[in-house]
């Protein structure tokens, strides 16, 4: 038998219906055309699960995938992914967390685990050192996800075994509910419904195991000069630390990226009050690493004044700042700090909850939508509407039940025109910048492999930031490009379960020099190699989207048509078509997008 | 010796890794010398030998196991009964033991102490002697 470095070279299949597992020895062949983590979960998915399966039904996977680089030394390494097809678009989706939850799988000695089936009765997984062991949970259904952590972690033995579970929102199968993973959140996209369909309430991992070192010299040094780059870089070091992924946000106010109710505006009354000088001065207890992180980007805040006094969360984040403060017209940070913590009890993704408020706030606005059909009143501002229409959402009551599932599924019931300002891409809701200020960032959602996200490509440090080189941010030059090779290394970063901010400020070398000694595997020698394996990992996610059927790459109406009516990007619309053309030819697609049989040839995936 | 500051720890346990790459390398591993225990959502404590001037668990060992030479804590393996009245007897509620059970003591790395030069807080440092 091979020896495995960096992996523990296990697959762990449940078949939750019969309670029976199966453990196999991964392929040298399979890791090195695939890696980890996302490339792993997505060939399994493309693979085994076959076309037109119903999301919510037992044929669906879940899929939970470490990379190589999951729980070693290498720096912002406690990452890992589910995948899995989307109840929420219908597509392919791959979750990333941070926290502690990854590098423990790989302590129990597996690097992936596939959930498959249907449990008779809600069922709590517990992985302790390459056991496997079922128990009935019907005691925590309906338990929200920090007391769900609390119980496990008494029952079984620690804080140190580490906790994924879902909350009552993803018992009710509300399509954009999260898994909650050791309080962080693989969020998007439905994930958490997945797993309430399968009757899952939790997985619970311990183990003592260690990964393997190929090179242990080589790898030492390279992380080594990791480290202090990292702790050095403008990106990385200095703000980052301090304000976490709002470092961004008084720039993001500035240059007009950050959209205000509903992208209807781009100048947001409340910059100040939510800035994050006062997130750190009146919010901010403590730093709070994931595993292995020199960053420290997560901060533990409470409220010490005013309505909300008393909460808590893991955040603020950058986007959570946004979705319950701009994009619902709320200038009261302690409601953004409820609405976080209340995202992360019911196990909701907070950029679609937030997202989805707003969207409602403006269908109530415009009269779609009355108080007598709410129950209250939901105008932008009102904090309190905005709390209760989270509780709505988790619950699957109200009108939180149509607003639960999105807002073009929102959209489509409700009519009127409300199409035109449901802001999601393929049904998935948009984060917190507004392409028409920052033109790349339109084609990164556009042609973003899970529909409305910023995680494939992060084009905002280029052009808004430019920290990476300076590029014009209402031009199209270089986009394309730019866009499609970002895409295709934060595929590797996803795979080999490190976080993206590792992009920052480590070169892909460096990187491949991290993956290479830990591994010693000869696909993952050369740089262009492993970049070639993350195109080949990006349009395999490609063609599942379009073995599911899925819609043409394209924008909300309002970033194509409706130009700004304010701030610095004032008159601007995104100008997608002639970015996507661009796109398609770098990378080998034809004109409707599909890959062409070159491409493919190119690839290996024909 | 090792000084540690829990309220600037944010709990990354870096430190666990590079001791883990410190001590042991290729196929031969084992747990690491140090341990952080975390609760969230703010507290952090670490599990390690600080290497004190002034050991207790020395005094504590019933078979004389764990001695002090040159100023470095050790323990003997063949000696040790794991009884962990040494445990017991730290100030610093050092319990960490290795694969086999015994306790692990901190070696320092060589006077390196390779867990203080990660840690990216600086929670972690390297005291006097």
């Amino acid at each position: 038998m091979m020896t495995y470095y960096g992996y523990m070279g296990k697959r762990l299949d449940i078949d939750l219906t019969t309670q029976n597992y199966e453990v196999t020895n991964l392929s040298e062949e399979t890791l090195s055309r695939w890696v980890g983590g996302k490339g792993l979960a997505a060939h399994i998915l493309y693979e085994e699960v076959p076309a037109g399966v119903d999301p919510l039904s037992p044929e669906n996977y879940l899929v939970f995938a470490t990379g190589p680089l999951t729980g070693t030394l290498a720096p912002l390494s406690g990452r890992m992914i589910v995948g899995t097809k989307s109840p929420q678009t219908g597509i392919w989706v791959d979750s990333n967390v941070g926290g502690f939850f990854g590098p423990e799988l790989k302590r129990v000695g597996f690097d992936v685990v596939v959930l498959k089936g249907k449990a008779k009765s809600p069922v709590t997984i517990l992985l302790d050192n390459g056991k496997v062991s079922f128990h009935p949970a019907d005691e925590l259904w309906g338990v929200d996800a920090e007391e769900t952590h609390k119980r496990l972690k008494a029952k079984f033995g620690g804080e140190d075994y580490r906790v994924a579970c879902i909350g009552p929102a993803g018992e009710k199968l509300v399509p954009m509910s999260a898994i909650i993973a050791e309080m962080r959140a693989f969020g998007r996209a439905g994930v958490g419904a997945v797993m309430g369909s399968k009757n899952v309430k939790a997985i619970v991992a311990h183990g003592n195991q260690t990964v393997k070192i190929f090179d242990p010299e080589g790898f030492w040094l390279n992380n080594k000069e990791a480290y202090n780059e990292i702790a050095i870089h403008p990106d990385t070091g200095g703000g980052r630390q301090r304000f976490g992924t709002n470092v961004i946000y008084s720039a993001m106010n500035e240059l007009g990226v950050h959209p205000v109710k509903n992208f209807q505006s781009s100048v947001n009354e409340h910059a100040e009050a939510l800035s994050e000088d006062v997130m750190r001065e009146e919010l901010v207890v403590k730093d709070k690493a994931c595993f292995g992180c020199p960053i420290a980007c997560s901060k533990y805040s409470t409220v010490k004044k005013g309505k909300y006094k008393g909460e808590y969360s893991e955040g603020p984040e950058y986007e959570d700042t946004w979705g319950f403060g701009a994009q619902c017209g709320n200038g009261d940070y302690g409601a953004v700090i409820a609405a976080e913590h209340l995202c992360d009890l019911y196990g909701l993704d907070s950029v679609s909850t937030g997202n989805t408020i707003g969207f409602a706030m403006e269908c109530f606005e415009r009269g779609i939508i009355t108080e007598k059909e709410v129950g209250y009143d939901l105008s932008f501002g009102n904090s309190e509407g905005m709390i209760k229409m989270i509780h709505q959402i988790g619950k699957a009551e109200g009108l939180g039940k149509l607003f639960g599932q999105g807002t073009k599924k929102a959209a489509q019931v409700l009519g009127h025109g409300s199409e035109n300002f449901a802001m999601h891409v393929k049904g998935l809701e948009l984060p917190a910048y507004d392409p028409r200020a920052a033109y790349a960032m339109g084609l990164a959602y556009a042609t973003s492999d899970r529909g409305g996200c910023h995680l494939r490509s992060w084009p905002i440090a280029m052009e808004a930031l430019q920290t990476r080189g300076r590029y014009d941010p209402y031009s199209i030059e270089f986009k394309a490009e730019y866009v499609k090779n970002e895409q295709d290394l934060i595929s590797i970063i996803d795979s080999v379960g490190l976080c993206l901010f590792a992009t920052f400020a480590l070169s892909p070398r460096q990187l491949v020099r991290l993956l290479y000694s830990a591994t010693g595997i000869e696909a993952f020698k050369e740089t262009k190699d492993v970049l070639l394996t993350g195109e080949r990992i990006y349009n395999l996610t490609r063609l599942f989207n379009q073995r599911e059927g899925v819609e043409k790459d394209t924008l909300p109406p309002r970033l194509l048509d409706e130009a700004v009516p304010d701030g610095p990007a004032q008159g601007n619309v995104t100008p997608l078509k002639e970015m996507l053309d661009e796109y398609y030819l770098i990378r080998g697609w034809d004109q409707e997008g599909r890959p062409t049989e070159e491409k493919l040839k190119e690839l290996g995936l024909l | 010796m090792l000084k540690y500051d829990a309220s600037i720890c944010t709990g990354c346990r870096v430190c666990e890794q590079a001791c883990i790459q410190a001590h042991y390398r290729g196929d031969d591993t084992d747990m690491s010398r140090i341990t952080i225990n975390s609760v969230w959502p703010g507290e952090e404590a670490a599990a390690v030998c600080r290497q004190c001037p002034k050991p207790r668990c020395v005094e504590a060992c019933p078979t004389g196991a764990i001695e002090q030479v040159d100023g470095i804590i050790k323990i003997d393996q063949e000696k040790c009964t794991q009884c962990y009245e040494c445990f017991e007897a730290c100030p610093f509620h050092a319990r960490v033991l290795d694969r086999n059970g015994y306790p692990a003591f901190c070696d320092t790395c060589d006077d390196a102490y390779q867990c203080a030069q990660f840690c990216p807080a600086k929670a972690l440092k390297r005291g006097g002697k």
